[in-house]
């Protein structure tokens, strides 16, 4: 018998490694080792519940997986940067071979093609999406990889500060951030910066539309000298379609007294949208950065995620995360592996363009399969789906008059709703409907009556009925 | 002559998917949804502006054009060139390539858990917050720390979530301190993720001279520029933080020190105490990189080194598997005093009232658990929700699995595996080890003066037990051991698996460099020209 | 180039070497390069610019290091070797001759005293690294 069963070693053979080192036990092994510090020993290990066999754990979370019936299995009417989409049953088929999960950062390519290739089409894909030059092969999630487009941008600035010949160096520099950001990423934002001598001020929205106020925005880049950036969500967190067009004429027309423009930082938590409207390429963007969970990855209560992030080729150098590259081999076929890993900490240190080693790349993989087998059609398909199935619930929802739309502007699949009768606010509301088993969508702001609602293709025009008529039961 | 894993066999081969298209394929076929017929016919411009629509002119959309069936071929092969810890041993030193148990992804994809919303309310979430509760409470116990956060998704994150936590004590305290020593055997991480923290990193020498450094090897070497000189202080090789050395680095400036324990050697911080009773006697606080946890686990606490902060990493010691790059998570545990500074989100635990209870939950011992935003003193937040909650929940598996029975057999058996192969290696490479009186933890060293008196490089050794079936141990790291090769065998392989790859490792010093230079030679692709691939970067 | 034998040596690997009219050109040493392995992209410094001696002045980056070039004097960059953007291989082909990056003038003429002569500079490397 065998100790456990994750241990491929008998007893036996335990004695014998024993004997062959000159080892008396498990004692001595650990006293020649740390000397007198302390070696944890019986009754101390007291606060570790006993060993469970696989039977008892597979009834232990399943018992744990019904208790959850009720918030897991229902339908899901919340977004705020994470979306409720199917996942075909191919990408779990795909990602549950050990030849993908199991090995170890592709660093050894010779061993690791089918990662490396996979990653090399992703990248592939969603350059294609984003319509950006260069897709990096995963970040941590959206938020993260916005702090570190925040700082990239900074360091090309500071870069550019440094060789160019203008002066005003002594000015701290500031980030602009559109007020339609999801407070979320601003918060990670603000934790990256923290420390690194950088302001952030907020450009307005237009409080009817939803969107970045154009105007407010040209009058903050007019006044302020040293802004490295403008961030701006796609759509935005209300789920509002920005005017990319205008804001971009304006970050990037602007003469401000340093020698380049500000970087164009568009960040999206559902690029689902890209399959119907222009995505951030389209509209110059510097810099991508955003959440790919959308694309064949469960929410898993919200990690691991898909961390996007995207630049234009003259950035590649300062772009953090690996990247996968194409090239030959010794018999001239085509082979992939990491290129340009001097920006990397492994080789950089501190001087590395981010600290980032794991990332999300099984992730990525997923979304790899998930955009294939959706393939062109398909994409756009279900990313139109998604547009008419919410613009359907929005509709019916205003048609009770019980709700009205909070922002007019045009939006994709997430729009914001204000509950009209005032006893109700935002989350009793949507306690009351997880009573009547629907997520009904997200509370804006605490005590507040707005409620952010997002539709995917998993919702049926069956789900959309279900969902006024239990909001009228509610109200009446 | 001895069978080895590694064999020929028939290799496909698979074309990119894009060119596998033909035009109006799909995998996937829409789903009904019961759109009625005034819906049906609607296009995108029927509902939202035209001039934001996305253009197949201006905007191609270059997706693959394929079926289900093809799709699922393609992947297939692809996953046919990977070598996994599932087909081969896996020695990869530092990284903690260990059996991922299968349970474990069964559970993580149960439906209800993987389809849960983070944006729910904590009445509906009891038992998922149960579990982030009770993994914390354990990893306190193995620790002897006071409280893990799990928002970090990765060991850098993990690192940098540290950084911050001690820039945030400091400037509490009103302390200005910059400075965070850095032995140079550290990962790569260390000094880049206090930089971006806010710090100055300082690089201690950890006054270890393997040799030095007249040839450095053109290819494959990870590190070394032309700046970077071994110190060549042969007599002053020990492997661990000089006290001495340490003294010359610790002022009023110095925030901490980030020590990894055990070293990038493998070898324990035998000094370790006295660093921590150093610094915290300059103010100081002491964190330590836990990416070799799988050392100690169910046997040492770190408490008892002088530990105040430390992150794990659930893709190494916990089992959770790698993903070929990704996902990991990377908990922070923190002793009393830091606790304030901990990220947002976190969990508290309170007891159950009429209020806060939900009908379908029913905890034994009346506890509430709640999500909470604010905290006065933390740093922020640092992800999107609560971290890799899927790897959490396999890490926590894992640990019910052991149980208080089996938990110190791991690494009591990582440690005795790693020094039954440095002893088996010791007849040919005795030559090659920095150590040879040493034990080591839950991995070995070796350099490359053996394999180079036969001509043969530590990329070509690497390269060429490949063949044999094994994947590479990891090379040229630590940067101060020239050549280096570093072999964590980990608890899940047995003595025959050791065996073999120690006989691959005598087979190719034996056949000499006129074999290894042209391996490997059963793989998909041969040995790659990674000079073209940077100098005119494809990346899509 | 003129006076292609003289040839002024830092400790750091740098050369210089005058070519015309003040104007000296900056490389890297053959030892340098040979220690990089293949070069795949040189940063190069900015033209105009004056750098003090020991300034990082530009990165050289092969596979899997980078090294920072420094100044060796106190200089003015008066222009740059551009076709190192399109064959960095040049460093490690000619270190000495096509593969300079860039030209300069000396801020203090009297400097060069501070530099090693090649055979200095070659005793300095047999000693420091073999």
């Amino acid at each position: 018998m065998n100790s456990f069963r994750y241990i491929p070693a008998s007893i036996e053979e335990i004695k014998k490694i024993y004997k062959f080192i000159g080892i008396k036990d498990k004692k001595e092994l650990f006293y020649k080792i740390i000397g007198d510090i302390h070696l944890i020993e019986g009754k101390e290990l007291d606060f570790m519940p006993d060993q469970m066999d696989e039977l008892s754990l597979y009834k232990y979370f399943s018992d744990i997986n019904d208790k959850l019936r009720s918030s897991g299995s229902i339908p899901v009417f919340a977004g705020a940067g994470i979306y409720d989409h199917y996942v075909p049953s191919a990408v779990d088929a795909i990602i549950s071979r050990a030849e993908f999960y199991t090995p170890y950062t592709p660093y050894q390519p010779e061993v690791s093609q089918g990662t490396l290739m996979a990653l090399f089409e992703f990248q592939s894909m969603l350059a294609s999406i984003l319509q950006m030059d260069t897709v990096n092969a995963s970040m941590y999630d959206g938020a993260e990889s916005l702090a570190e487009a925040v700082l990239m941008s900074l360091r090309i600035y500071r870069q550019n500060r440094q060789t160019g010949s203008d002066v005003g160096n002594s000015k701290k520099i500031k980030i602009l951030v559109s007020k339609s950001v999801n407070p979320i990423y601003i918060e990670v934002v603000k934790t990256f910066i923290k420390d690194l001598d950088i302001v952030i001020e907020f450009t307005d929205i237009d409080p009817k539309k939803g969107y970045t106020n154009a105007a407010h925005l040209k009058e903050k880049l007019q006044e302020n000298k040293n802004i490295c950036a403008f961030i701006v969500q796609q759509p935005n967190y209300f789920g509002i379609i920005e005017d990319l067009e205008i804001i971009e004429k304006i970050v990037h027309s602007e003469k401000s007294a340093s020698s380049s423009n500000p970087h164009l930082i568009v960040c999206s938590s559902e690029p689902f949208s890209f399959g119907v409207i222009a995505p951030p390429g389209f509209y110059n963007a510097d810099i991508f950065a955003g959440e790919g969970n959308s694309f064949g990855n469960y929410m898993n209560f919200g990690g691991p995620l898909l961390g996007l992030f995207a630049a234009k080729k003259e950035f590649i150098r300062q772009m953090p995360g690996r990247i996968t590259g194409k090239s030959k081999d010794d018999k001239n076929q085509d082979a992939y592996l990491f290129i340009l890993a001097t920006r990397e900490q492994h080789i950089r240190r501190q001087a590395a363009t981010s600290n980032i080693c794991t990332n999300n790349s099984l992730n990525a993989l997923r979304a790899a399969v998930y955009l294939s087998l959706c393939s062109k059609e398909g994409f756009k398909e279900i990313s139109l789906l998604n547009l008419k199935l919410s613009h359907i619930l929005c509709e019916k929802l205003i048609d009770t008059d019980l709700f009205s739309l909070k922002y007019t502007g045009n939006f994709y699949n997430e729009f914001v709703i204000e509950i009209n009768n005032k006893k109700m606010n935002a989350s009793e509301y949507i306690n009351e409907m997880m009573k009547k088993g629907i997520l009904a969508g997200i509370s804006l702001e605490d005590g507040g009556n707005a409620v952010l609602i997002a539709v995917t293709e998993k919702i049926s025009i069956k789900d959309i009925d279900n969902y006024v008529n239990r909001a009228v039961e509610l109200f009446s | 002559m001895k069978k080895f894993p590694g064999s020929k066999g028939l290799v496909f081969n698979e074309d990119l998917l894009i060119n596998q298209s033909s035009k109006g394929l799909s995998g996937v076929n829409m789903p009904s949804n019961n759109l009625s017929g005034v819906h049906i016919g609607k296009t995108a411009k029927d509902y939202i502006d035209a001039k934001f629509l996305r253009n197949e002119e201006n905007s191609p959309l270059l997706l693959p054009e394929v079926s289900e069936s093809t799709t699922v071929r393609h992947f297939t092969r692809l996953s046919s060139w990977n070598i996994c810890v599932d087909t081969a041993f896996y020695p990869l030193g530092s990284c903690t390539m260990k059996y991922n148990p299968k349970i474990n992804e069964t559970i993580a994809s149960l439906n209800n858990i993987k389809n849960l919303h983070p944006m729910l309310s904590a009445a509906y979430i009891q038992p998922v917050l149960k579990i982030i509760y009770e993994f914390n409470r354990l990893l306190c116990g193995l620790t002897g720390l006071n409280e893990f956060t799990f928002n970090p998704q990765a060991g850098a994150a993990g690192e940098f979530t540290g950084m911050k936590i001690i820039k945030k004590y400091f400037e509490v305290k009103n302390e200005k301190r910059n400075i965070v020593l850095i032995p140079d055997s550290s990962h790569g991480t260390n000094p880049a993720s206090s930089y971006i923290a806010g710090f100055t990193p300082v690089e201690i020498k950890t006054l270890f001279a393997d040799k030095p450094d007249g040839h450095s090897s053109r290819e494959g070497a990870q590190n070394s520029g032309k700046d970077n000189e071994f110190v060549s202080i042969q007599s002053k090789s020990k492997g661990y933080i000089d006290i001495t050395e340490l003294k010359k680095y610790i002022n009023e400036d110095v925030a901490a020190i980030m020590i990894t324990n055990p070293n990038t050697f493998g070898l324990f911080e035998k000094n370790i105490r006295e660093v921590a009773e150093l610094m915290h006697k300059n103010g100081s606080l002491v964190y330590m990189d836990g990416a070799n946890f799988n050392a100690f686990i169910g046997n040492c606490k770190v408490s008892d080194f002088g530990v105040d902060i430390l992150h794990l990493n659930l893709h190494k010691t916990f089992s959770t598997p790698h993903g070929g790059g990704g996902p990991g998570s990377g908990p922070v545990g923190v002793k009393d005093f830091l606790k304030e500074f901990l990220p947002v989100p976190y969990i508290s635990v309170c007891k159950q009232t009429p209020n806060n209870k939900q009908a379908a939950d029913d905890d034994e011992q009346g506890d509430y658990y709640e999500l909470k935003n604010e905290k006065e003193h933390s740093i922020g937040r640092i992800s999107s929700f609560y971290g890799n909650f899927a790897i959490i929940l396999r890490a926590y598996s894992y640990l019910l699995s052991l149980g208080k029975q089996n938990i110190s057999k791991i690494s009591e058996i990582a440690i005795l595996n790693a020094n039954y192969m440095k002893k088996r290696l010791k007849d040919t490479f005795i030559e090659s080890d920095p150590f040879p009186e040493e034990l080591c933890m839950h991995e070995c060293v070796l350099n490359d003066n053996v394999f180079q008196s036969e001509g043969i490089s530590t990329l070509d050794f690497a390269k060429s037990i490949i063949d044999y079936g094994f994947h590479p141990p990891t090379i040229y790291f630590p940067k101060n051991i020239h050549g280096a090769i570093m072999i964590e065998p980990t608890e899940t392989e047995s003595i025959k698996t050791m065996d073999s790859f120690i006989d691959a490792m005598k087979q190719i010093k034996k056949k000499g460099n006129k074999y290894s230079t042209k391996s490997p030679k059963n793989t998909k692709i041969r040995r790659l020209n990674e000079v073209l691939a940077n100098k005119n970067p494809i990346f899509k | 180039m003129a006076d292609n034998n003289k040839f002024y040596f830092a400790k750091s690997h740098e050369w210089i070497s005058p070519n015309s009219n003040n104007i000296y050109n900056l490389g890297i040493s053959d030892f340098a390069q040979s220690e990089l392995g293949d070069v795949v992209y040189v940063q190069l410094p900015e033209i105009g610019k004056q750098y003090k001696k020991d300034e990082k002045i530009g990165e050289i980056e092969s596979v899997k290091s980078v090294s920072e070039i420094y100044a060796p004097v106190d200089l003015t960059i008066k222009s740059v070797n551009s076709k190192l953007n399109e064959t960095p291989e040049l460093i490690n082909n000619e270190p000495l001759g096509d593969g300079f990056i860039a030209q300069i003038e000396l801020n203090n003429p009297s400097d060069l005293s501070l530099l090693m002569d090649k055979n200095s500079y070659e005793s300095f490397v047999k000693s420091n690294h073999e």
